[in-house]
């Protein structure tokens, strides 16, 4: 018997129709009619496929990938609401899910009939939730509105109220799936204290979301899936590497079609022509190819592999027509150790756009490693900035 | 075992050993079910509460669909059916037989669609499925408990009175209780996967009731039918016996037909095993199709 807020997922696979069929007796009928001649068929699509880990007690797993990978399917597996095709999920103790947080929620009643409502709707006893009843109401941040009714909430409260309830759970295995997006920067700061309070009281984590900063500040280990098959599973950051150089590389593909304008990068080299490292005088050299000759302004940026960029830099030139090279110098690059994607965009003179904001290359980094962010800290970009302590 | 060197990753097949099947294990399933009562509580009390909270009338609700029955039966069926009531005056006789047809009526529609209803909560919260179909029969007992406040007051109005054989009520109620659950779990399961026949549960429970004996007494029945063609009846529609034994003990202060009632029992028992075991069967793919 594995220890309470233990989960093991053994193989599992999960198969849903994917025939536009719709529950219907009257497409029923013509179905059958269909399958009497021969033709209808009846459409079997894999959601999940072949995925197993393990999460210890007390440990927090992440599940990353694109929308439709089968996140959200796996999660419904483990909270007992779907049920695998094939395979075999254990997950000991009580499970409180965060999923969807309004689901539970009766905009007729007020937010504190609601609080007593969901509560017992995620298991939890009538007299535990008066006894939290305060702390509740004060970290959802109602006041006077919990004898509101709830309709009249904005979609925030809601959202606070649905939180906040689910936050004084205290299961075994806490489920969370994407349910900070609605609320503000404030609070979800709060939420991923709370979340890191539960965490240390040892309860399990299983976390879905797509704010990947957010994924590493806190899980120490994820499982990336991809159409619902597994394409890496281990510690986070690795994972995430993986992840974000599959999003670099998607969106290469999808990004270099047609253009009457190329930019590629020849290479990042030390200005001491040793490896780039963090703080070193270093350049990076590009190639522009261009049909005709023209003013352009390019704008760079590096990134962790996903669009978004750790910082931008831009410059304006003539360029010939043909091929022809330029350099970007930094003489202090600010970034941490690792691997980063070059992106770029392209402009004309008038401001119209003669390349997309596309990855162009890659380069690596060696030299400082970045300070481990404690848990429930998100790190929004991986720079390292020199300091230096003062004792007494 | 030997490792197949190849350039072509091949797709793994799914490991046939571990295909889930839903075994029907129902000691498990009452003790899981036991165990959200919790759940069934808050969803009754949600639904009483917004429903009373929002009408002006509030509790009159259950009152007025009765009353309104009564006045509209004694009205048409009395005076133009003319219908036998052995002496006693028709609003008595009929209220009777409606207080266990309008909690039959309502778990039809209400136990019926209880998980379609509750389609957004199914997705998220884990707990056996059958509490949602719970939560609606339990809805509908307390909504004809209100309801069956008003038969009192009919019956001092009219003159009429009170009798033990009340309290005879109580075998009734189970056999009352099994046969709407049973049909709420049977035809709630199906209703998941065939979604329109919702829209015919209006006129099933219309045309039902005119072959339950709500509006006629089964006296009535004497004349022409045989003693084991009433028996048949009663084990084909539960009902009868049901609303039949409701008149009886209230009315006429009678026991209720037991010959009746246990065919009605039968048919009940029977029903809520299918209608369970369906519904435990089909209820893994619910999620799925919700």
């Amino acid at each position: 018997m594995s220890p309470e807020g233990s989960v093991v997922v053994e193989q599992v696979w999960k198969r849903f129709r994917s025939d536009r069929h719709r529950n219907l007796l009257r497409d029923e009928v013509t179905r059958l009619r269909g399958h009497m001649k021969g033709t209808g068929q009846r459409g079997w699509r894999w959601a999940v496929e072949d995925v197993s880990f393990e999460v210890r007690k007390g440990g927090s797993m992440a599940l990353v990938g694109a929308n439709g990978s089968g996140k959200s399917t796996m999660l419904k597996m483990l909270v007992g609401v779907m049920f695998p095709t094939y395979g075999r999920i254990t997950a000991a103790g009580r499970i409180g899910a965060l999923i969807e947080v309004k689901a539970g929620i009766h905009p007729d009643l007020t937010g504190q009939e609601n609080i007593y409502m969901f509560g017992s709707l995620l298991g939890l006893p009538r007299a535990e939730v008066r006894r939290r009843f305060d702390s509740i109401v004060e970290f959802a941040e109602l006041e006077d509105a919990i004898d509101r009714q709830v309709k009249f909430y904005s979609s925030g409260m809601g959202m606070r109220l649905g939180f906040a309830v689910a936050a004084f759970l205290e299961p075994d295995v806490l489920v969370v799936d994407e349910v900070l997006a609605v609320g503000d920067a404030t609070f979800q700061q709060k939420c991923l204290d709370r979340m890191r309070d539960v965490m240390a009281a040892g309860t399990t984590l299983l976390y879905v979301s797509h704010d990947l900063a957010t994924v590493e500040a806190m899980c120490e280990e994820a499982v990336w899936l991809d159409h619902g098959a597994m394409r890496a599973g281990g510690a986070t950051r690795d994972v995430i590497g993986q992840y974000r150089r599959f999003v670099e590389d998607t969106a290469k593909v999808q990004h270099h079609v047609s253009s009457d304008l190329q930019l590629t990068v020849r290479g990042m080299t030390a200005i001491d022509g040793g490896p780039v490292t963090s703080h070193t005088p270093s350049e990076l050299t590009l190639e522009i190819n261009s049909h005709v000759a023209r003013t352009t302004k390019i704008v760079l940026g590096l990134t962790e592999g996903s669009a978004s960029p750790v910082f931008l830099t831009e410059h304006t030139t003539r360029v010939d027509a043909g091929a022809s090279t330029l350099a970007c110098r930094f003489p202090h690059l600010p970034l941490a150790a690792g691997e980063y994607a070059v992106w770029a965009t392209v402009l004309d003179g008038d401001g119209a756009t003669l390349l997309g904001w596309s990855p162009v290359g890659h380069t690596q980094v060696a030299g400082s490693p970045l300070v481990p962010a404690p848990t429930g800290v998100v790190r929004l970009s991986p720079v390292v900035v020199n300091s230096s302590w003062v004792d007494g | 075992m030997a490792v197949m060197m190849s350039p072509v990753t091949v797709r793994p097949e799914p490991p046939a050993a571990l295909r889930f099947h839903r075994t029907l294990d129902f000691p498990l399933f009452v003790r899981q079910f036991w165990r959200s009562r919790g759940v069934a509580r808050a969803l009754i009390e949600r639904e009483l509460r917004a429903r009373y909270k929002q009408a002006v009338l509030g509790i009159a609700w259950a009152f007025a669909a009765p009353l309104g029955y009564v006045v509209v039966f004694t009205i048409f069926f009395d005076r133009a059916a003319d219908i036998e009531t052995f002496g006693r005056p028709y609003p008595v006789f009929s209220y009777a037989a409606l207080i266990p047809w309008g909690f039959f009526a309502q778990s039809m529609m209400r136990g019926s669609s209880a998980v379609i209803e509750n389609l957004t909560i199914l997705n998220k919260v884990a707990c056996p499925r059958e509490t949602f179909v719970a939560a609606a029969l339990g809805t509908a007992l307390i909504d004809s408990a209100i309801a069956a406040l008003a038969f009192p007051f009919v019956v001092i109005v009219l003159g009429e009175s009170f009798y033990l054989a009340t309290f005879l009520l109580v075998p009734v109620l189970f056999v009352q209780l099994a046969f709407a659950a049973g049909f709420a779990l049977l035809v709630g399961s199906i209703l998941m996967y065939v979604r329109d026949v919702r829209h015919l549960l209006p006129l099933a429970t219309q045309l039902l009731m005119f072959a339950t004996p709500v509006v006629w007494g089964m006296a009535a029945m004497d004349k022409n039918v045989s003693r084991l063609g009433i028996i048949i009846y009663s084990a084909v529609n539960p009902m009868a016996p049901v609303c039949e034994s409701y008149r009886r003990t209230l009315v006429f202060g009678q026991s209720p037909d037991w010959t009746l009632l246990g065919a009605g029992a039968c048919t009940s028992t029977v029903l809520l095993l299918v209608g369970y075991a369906v519904f435990k069967k089909l209820e893994p793919g619910f999620a799925d199709v919700a």
